[in-house]
């Protein structure tokens, strides 16, 4: 560029010339800050204050970051915590049917209670599939997957191989009612002894045997722990009427049950499971307790036991995941097997739970959230959590059983059933729901005082920034008028004098 | 004494007020020619023998101040220099966008790591991995844009410095030519005012371009030279400048003093021997338009240039390049790391932080991978080293044992370099002699596919990718190579989002080519967010962002406000720089005209002077006339 050739003779117009052009421009400049409402049109032109400029804008643009994300993960936080507390509170009023003493027979074998279960299952199912923005909110890092699978799949599997957790309860009741629902003992009687016995092979089925005791001398009562374990009653002498014997019984599950039969007089009558009667000979009332220790064998299988099978099986059931296929019981020939449950083969059962279930990362890390510099809250949530298990587990059993009116047990298998409910629904030694709720929420407190925290800074600097780059409307006026007038007095003052050369008086 | 003398005065007087009239003319009519210097018509008094003479004109004289004129060169050669390179600046200014801009690169930048939290805290949808590709494409577009607006000023300095030789040397042409007149009409004696004006205007015209000092040789001839020493113009020969401009300008292309390796234009003054001297090696032009457009296109533009660059190369590897930190090792009473260097591409780094123990100082070593000996000089002459972090290439061709040699020449005494076994490095201190303690020795292998194989639990997963590439280069890695050319140098030109992961935005989470990442796993946005705001890395000292002898250590994100920073200081202090010249041209261009510029109302009342004068001479003339009338009535 090259630059205007100087004439010597126009020096003083030139310099004239480049005054009014300044001011020109500096009126331009006055108006565009008008305009724009900007001091500067670049950051060349901010001058040392740029570095305030840059830094406020990024520190306002990672603030908006920040809130954005809060205003997003509030949302999703928000769902959860309803969910959970839609979840907590269904619990607490399954629990409530559940009371005991509250059995009424009814013509289909359902009762009341447990039609609210199923439907308290299905709801559960829907709300753990909780989706916001197209993201599953309890599938751990899983978003995209839909965590629960259906009700139906759930409950009766899928009809071609995959069994769902009645097919579970129904294996697990067999294995441990075992052979002639005496739940794994045997019982014989030889002479006046009766011999009850764990069976030979000990399977990890079934009741496990924890003493006798006799409150005669006429019976002698011993206990060999085994294994297999083994319990005798021996009559030495006929008991008196009132006489008892018992038997102590751990069930699978961990509860304790007690048969205590009452020795009857010859001329009285009741039920087997109760009671046995007085022979004439020590080998014939023997023969009465076997018969009655049987009696009282299969009323308890088909009771607690079975309630306690359906508990272990469906803990098993929601234990299951992608990468931990739950526990079967090997069979068929449920009843008499012997090995241990083991985890199914792939695709030999429902698997209820799809979404993310690494071990290494807590429920709550998979999802964090930055919410600060320094400061990551963990929201994520997955439906395998102990607590959704348990809530499911509570659920389920009370959902498959049956109470058929036909069935002189029903009664008390309903009292064992709610039972197990309760002590599930409970969440005595278990994670609750409320739990979850709690770490959530608290996630939620940190995210809105963070948030809390971002509005504050964000306002203090947006005002330092607009500080620097914002013009002050008055202040330009003001500039822009006293430019104005001294451009016009420069104007005028630079005609007058224009005018006033020697050229214009001579004559 | 008679009235034939009265006459002859008279007549005289009439002669110099006709004279003194025509340089009266001369003035007004030429008032606003360029480079005219007001000229004065001297008298003086011819005498005749010891009586009074008559009046003569003695010559006619330009009030010129030299003084003055030299300062006049000088100021216009300084304002020639400023005002190029605030012009130029100015367009750069634009480049970078004003500062409330959605497209500056600060708002760009801005975008880029915020879509990158927003993902992070939901990586499953599709919508924030979109945003995070998109801001990511526009982040590389608005490097490519910026270099590409960098470039293209550096192109046009090139073609300005193209036009401003051939100005110069028609100048000089000229100038010769005026001389040759000057030399004719007087021979050197006393020259012609037009011709020593149209001299002086050529020189001024000169002055802008470069800064120029003349001397004179007394015969009429004279020399000019470059302040510097150059001969511009001797006796009556003018030196001709060449000038060879590149077509096109890039960012790999740049000056050198070796013909067949300079990207851009050198330019020669040719000394008229069939030899020619490069004015720019020697740093021959100091000011005017032609300094400035050397230096714009040679320096400034070129520091810009290399900002965008290491920005570019930074963001490119802060994602892509691993962090395998060394295991630490006792040996006697030396304590170090061993780190495996396996895996390195050409280019990448091993670093070593130590503190000198006799000073407290901390510093770096960072050895960089080289296939090839030209590598090494590559990096040697790349100005990446600085005082606190020694940018070393190191040969692996030849092998671990030569790499060893060559590390520990580079380390010298104070530390125990060795190969234990197999590709390990192990860098020991010198322990009880403690002058130097290391501190960590990483190697920084590039990851070149955007998923790969896992190590096994609990070591750490590899969840860098190369979402940055350089599409220069076949496979589009970037390592920072130095085979063949520098791989940084232009890459912000060249920078993309890797194809890949534009077309398969699951790349943003998924890391493992052995296992399926669950599509809300965070592991790899949480990567990036943290590579680009929280790491920090160290930045060359040759992007003039920090100190000269201290490179700048930050964040990528605070690098990228500090670079804008740093420009728009840059072209400020132009543009006030060049506000003073042009104060200090206008004051040195007062004085000038002052003395010698037509002032209309000094002319008018020279005028009325003459009239008056002319009139008393006629009226002399007159009365003489009458005298002798009355005489030869008689």
């Amino acid at each position: 560029m090259a630059m205007d050739p100087f004439v010597p003779g126009y020096g003083a117009a030139r310099r004239t010339g480049a005054t009014f052009l300044q001011m020109r421009a500096q009126l331009d400049d006055l108006q565009r800050q008008l305009a724009t409402g900007k001091k500067a049109s670049s950051f060349a032109d901010l001058g040392v204050e740029r570095r305030i400029s840059l830094d406020t804008r990024s520190k306002l643009g990672t603030l908006d970051g920040w809130t954005k994300a809060i205003d997003q993960g509030d949302m999703r936080v928000r769902f959860m915590n309803q969910t959970i507390e839609n979840l907590a509170r269904s619990t607490a009023d399954a629990k409530g049917d559940a009371r005991p003493g509250a059995y009424v027979q009814s013509a289909n074998g359902e009762v009341a209670g447990q039609i609210l279960a199923r439907d308290r299952l299905s709801a559960a199912i829907d709300r753990l599939n909780v989706e916001v923005g197209g993201r599953y909110l309890f599938s751990g890092r899983s978003h995209d997957v839909k965590p629960v699978e259906t009700f139906d799949l759930i409950m009766n599997g899928d009809g071609a191989g995959r069994a769902g957790v009645k097919q579970l309860i129904s294996e697990r009741q067999q294995a441990d009612a075992g052979v002639g629902d005496l739940g794994r003992l045997t019982n014989t009687v030889a002479g006046a002894s009766v011999n009850i016995a764990r069976e030979v092979a000990d399977p990890p089925y079934g009741y496990t045997l924890r003493g006798v005791t006799s409150s005669t001398t006429n019976i002698g009562a011993s206990f060999a722990a085994g294994p297999p374990a083994s319990a005798s009653f021996t009559v030495t002498a006929n008991p008196n009427a009132g006489d008892k014997i018992t038997l102590a019984l751990n069930l699978p599950d961990g509860t304790v049950e007690t048969i205590e039969l009452e020795a009857r007089a010859t001329s009285s009558t009741g039920p087997a499971e109760t009671g046995f009667t007085i022979g004439a000979t020590p080998a014939a009332t023997a023969a009465n307790i076997g018969a009655s220790v049987t009696a009282a064998l299969q009323k308890e299988t088909r009771t607690s036991l079975g309630a306690a099978s359906a508990a272990i099986a469906a803990r098993d059931f929601f234990n299951g995941s992608t990468t931990n296929q739950p526990l079967r019981v090997p069979g068929p020939g449920f009843t008499t097997t012997t090995a241990p449950p083991a985890a199914g083969l792939p695709g030999a059962t429902v698997i209820w739970y799809k979404g993310d279930d690494n071990a290494a990362i807590s429920a709550r890390n998979t999802s964090t959230l930055q919410v600060d510099d320094a400061q990551v809250v963990a929201t994520g949530a997955r439906a395998n959590e102990q607590a959704f298990r348990e809530s499911l587990v509570g659920f389920a059993v009370f959902a498959t059983a049956s109470f058929t009116s036909a069935d002189p047990n029903s009664r008390d298998r309903y009292e064992a059933v709610t039972d197990r409910v309760r002590t599930t629904l409970s969440f005595s030694t278990t994670q609750k729901p409320q739990d979850i709720a709690i770490e959530i929420s608290t996630a939620q407190v940190a995210m809105a005082s963070a948030k809390e925290r971002h509005k504050i800074t964000g306002n203090f600097l947006e005002t330092a920034r607009a500080g620097v780059e914002d013009a002050n409307q008055e202040e330009v006026i003001v500039s822009l008028q006293a430019l104005q007038t001294r451009l016009q007095a420069s104007y005028q003052t630079t005609a007058i004098l224009s005018r006033l050369t020697l050229t214009s008086y001579l004559s | 004494m008679g009235l034939g003398s009265v006459m002859t005065n008279a007549l005289s007087g009439l002669r110099v007020t006709q004279s003194g009239l025509d340089v009266v003319s001369q003035n007004i009519s030429n008032a606003d020619s360029a480079g005219y210097i007001r000229r004065r018509s001297n008298v003086s008094e011819q005498p005749i023998g010891d009586q009074a003479g008559f009046a003569r004109v003695a010559g006619v004289q330009r009030m010129l101040d030299k003084v003055v004129q030299k300062q006049l060169w000088n100021e216009t050669s300084g304002s020639g220099y400023t005002a190029t390179k605030a012009n130029m600046l100015g367009a750069l200014d634009q480049v970078y966008g004003p500062p409330d801009s959605s497209s500056s690169l600060g708002s760009v930048m801005s975008k880029f790591t915020n879509a990158i939290q927003q993902m992070k805290s939901d990586p499953a949808n599709y919508t924030l991995r979109t945003g995070v590709v998109a801001a990511g494409q526009e982040m590389a577009g608005r490097l490519r844009s910026l270099s590409g607006g960098i470039q293209d000023l550096r192109g046009q300095a090139e073609e300005a410095i193209s036009a401003a030789v051939n100005d110069v040397n028609r100048i000089l042409t000229q100038i010769q030519a005026n001389d040759g007149k000057i030399l004719d009409a007087n021979g050197g004696q006393s020259s012609s005012p037009a011709l020593l004006d149209e001299r002086d205007k050529l020189l001024t015209e000169l002055a802008s371009y470069m800064d120029i000092r003349t001397s004179d040789n007394g015969n009429g001839s004279f020399n000019i030279f470059t302040t510097s020493g150059v001969t511009l113009f001797a006796g009556s020969n003018a030196t001709k400048l060449s000038f060879d401009p590149a077509a096109s300008v890039g960012a790999d292309q740049l000056y050198n003093p070796d013909p067949a390796l300079s990207g851009v234009g050198i330019l020669r003054a040719e000394t008229g021997f069939g030899g020619s001297v490069d004015l720019l090696a020697n740093n021959s032009i100091r000011s005017g338009e032609l300094a400035a457009l050397v230096e714009l296109r040679d320096k400034t533009l070129v520091t810009a240039q290399n900002q965008l660059d290491e920005l570019a190369a930074n963001m490119a590897s802060a994602l892509s390049d691993r962090e395998v930190n060394g295991a630490a090792v006792v040996a006697g009473a030396a304590t170090g790391f061993d780190v495996d260097t396996v895996g390195l591409l050409a280019g990448n780094q091993i670093t070593l932080d130590y503190t000198d123990s006799t000073t407290g100082q901390a510093a770096r070593f960072t050895f960089v991978k080289a296939d090839s000996a030209g590598a090494v000089t590559g990096i040697a002459t790349s100005g990446l080293s600085s005082g606190d972090n020694r940018v070393i290439g190191i040969n692996f061709s030849l092998g671990m044992a030569s790499v060893i040699t060559q590390i520990q020449a580079a380390v010298g005494a104070g530390f125990t370099v060795s190969n234990p076994a197999g590709t390990t490095l192990r860098i020991v201190d010198d322990g009880a002699g403690n002058t130097r303690d290391v501190n960590a020795l990483v190697a920084r292998p590039t990851v070149t596919t955007t998923t790969g194989p896992q190590p096994a639990p609990p070591a750490a997963p590899i969840t860098e990718f190369p979402f940055f590439i350089d599409t220069g280069v076949s496979g589009g890695i970037y390592a920072g190579s130095f085979e063949g050319k520098m791989q940084m140098r232009g890459l912000s030109a060249r920078i993309d989002v890797n194809k890949d992961v534009v077309s398969n935005r699951a790349l943003l989470v998924q890391y493992s080519s052995t296992s399926t990442i669950p599509q809300g796993d965070q592991t790899r946005p949480v990567m990036m967010y943290q590579r680009l705001t929280g790491q920090v890395r160290v930045f060359s000292t040759q992007t003039g962002v920090g100190g000269t002898s201290t490179s700048y250590r930050a964040s990528i994100q605070d690098f990228g406000k500090r670079l804008i920073e740093t420009q728009g200081s840059t072209i400020q202090s132009a543009a006030s720089l060049n506000e003073g010249q042009q104060i200090a041209l206008k004051a040195v261009e007062a004085r000038f005209t002052e003395k010698s510029g037509v002032n209309i109302d000094q002319e008018m009342s020279s005028l009325v002077e003459l009239q008056n004068a002319y009139s008393a001479n006629a009226r002399v003339i007159s009365a003489v006339r009458e005298m002798m009338d009355l005489l030869l009535r008689l």
